[in-house]
């Protein structure tokens, strides 16, 4: 009668840490894919919070209009992935320049505190609006010419 | 004695053909529910590493949404829609901010562009969807 009881209570032990271990491998891998993409999801969040972008000016001149933007967030963000509209249309290809730095270090980053120039077409006479984006963040200003 | 120790070896050897079984049934059927569990999580995953935004709206004589890929993932341009007021977009989708591939990718702007445009005066709303499950926020615009 021992001896039953102590197999049987063997054998269902050795059943149950056999199951609870495969249960185990499936939910930690699991675990850590969605960790990860937690992480992921937070650092996208707070890379966006940090980032703000300000139309300061825009002159419209014979030539072109010069909309003059400024990092007013924390984050370096890239000039190139600037997008900008003027009276809604979008401006294709537009030249950008980083026109005052804020460091002495000359390199292809928009760091914070910094302004670029988004040079677009010329506009006639007249309220015009002028708008960029960057990485989700959105400014828009009124301007006359 | 003897009599007794046979049919409890019987018994004994009995029962550990029938737990193994269960449990090798029990570790199939959890290795098949992991793998269907592991993929949900894979894009669960993905879709948390997901960000879409649209930053502007032009509904002049066509409806052309611009929306910038804020997140960390990329997506194939023909996997991209939008929609305005519910409807979709029947027209082109096209990278105009980035490296001119055919990859719609983090920080590139996309262009999708309807070929008319029937809106009325007023507000309306436009949302974009990639993948089929992935929606960005709704952005409201006055024509």
């Amino acid at each position: 009668m021992g001896f039953s009881v102590t197999a049987t209570h063997l054998i269902l032990f050795v059943a149950s840490v056999a199951i609870a271990t495969g249960i185990a491998s499936v939910a930690s891998g699991n675990v850590d894919v969605i960790s990860s993409g937690i992480k992921e999801k937070t650092k996208v969040t707070a890379q966006k919070m940090r980032t703000d972008v300000k139309i300061i000016h825009v002159y419209p001149g014979d030539e072109n209009t010069s909309i003059y933007v400024l990092n007013t967030g924390s984050t370096v963000l890239n000039p190139n992935s600037t997008v900008a509209f003027v009276d809604g249309a979008l401006i294709p290809d537009p030249y950008i320049e980083i026109v005052n730095r804020s460091t002495n270090i000359d390199n292809d980053f928009w760091d914070p505190k910094e302004v670029i120039l988004v040079n677009a077409t010329p506009v006639g006479i007249g309220k015009h609006t002028a708008k960029v984006a960057v990485g989700g963040v959105i400014d828009e200003a009124l301007f006359d010419k | 004695m003897s009599g007794s120790v046979v049919p409890s070896l019987i018994f004994f050897v009995g029962s550990l053909v029938v737990v193994s079984a269960f449990v090798g049934i029990a570790n199939t059927s959890i290795t098949s529910s992991g793998s269907l569990i592991s993929s949900t999580g894979d894009v669960l995953a993905k879709d948390l590493r997901s960000s879409l935004d649209i930053v502007h709206v032009n509904a002049s004589s066509t409806i052309s949404v611009y929306a910038v890929n804020s997140g960390a993932t990329f997506y194939e341009l023909n996997d991209v829609r939008a929609s305005v007021d519910g409807e979709w977009l029947e027209g082109s989708v096209l990278v105009v901010v980035g490296d001119g591939d055919s990859l719609w990718e983090p920080g590139e702007v996309v262009q999708v562009t309807n070929s008319s445009n029937n809106l009325v005066q007023g507000w309306h709303e436009a949302r974009l969807l990639v993948q089929g499950r992935i929606w960005s926020p709704s952005f409201t615009f006055r024509r």
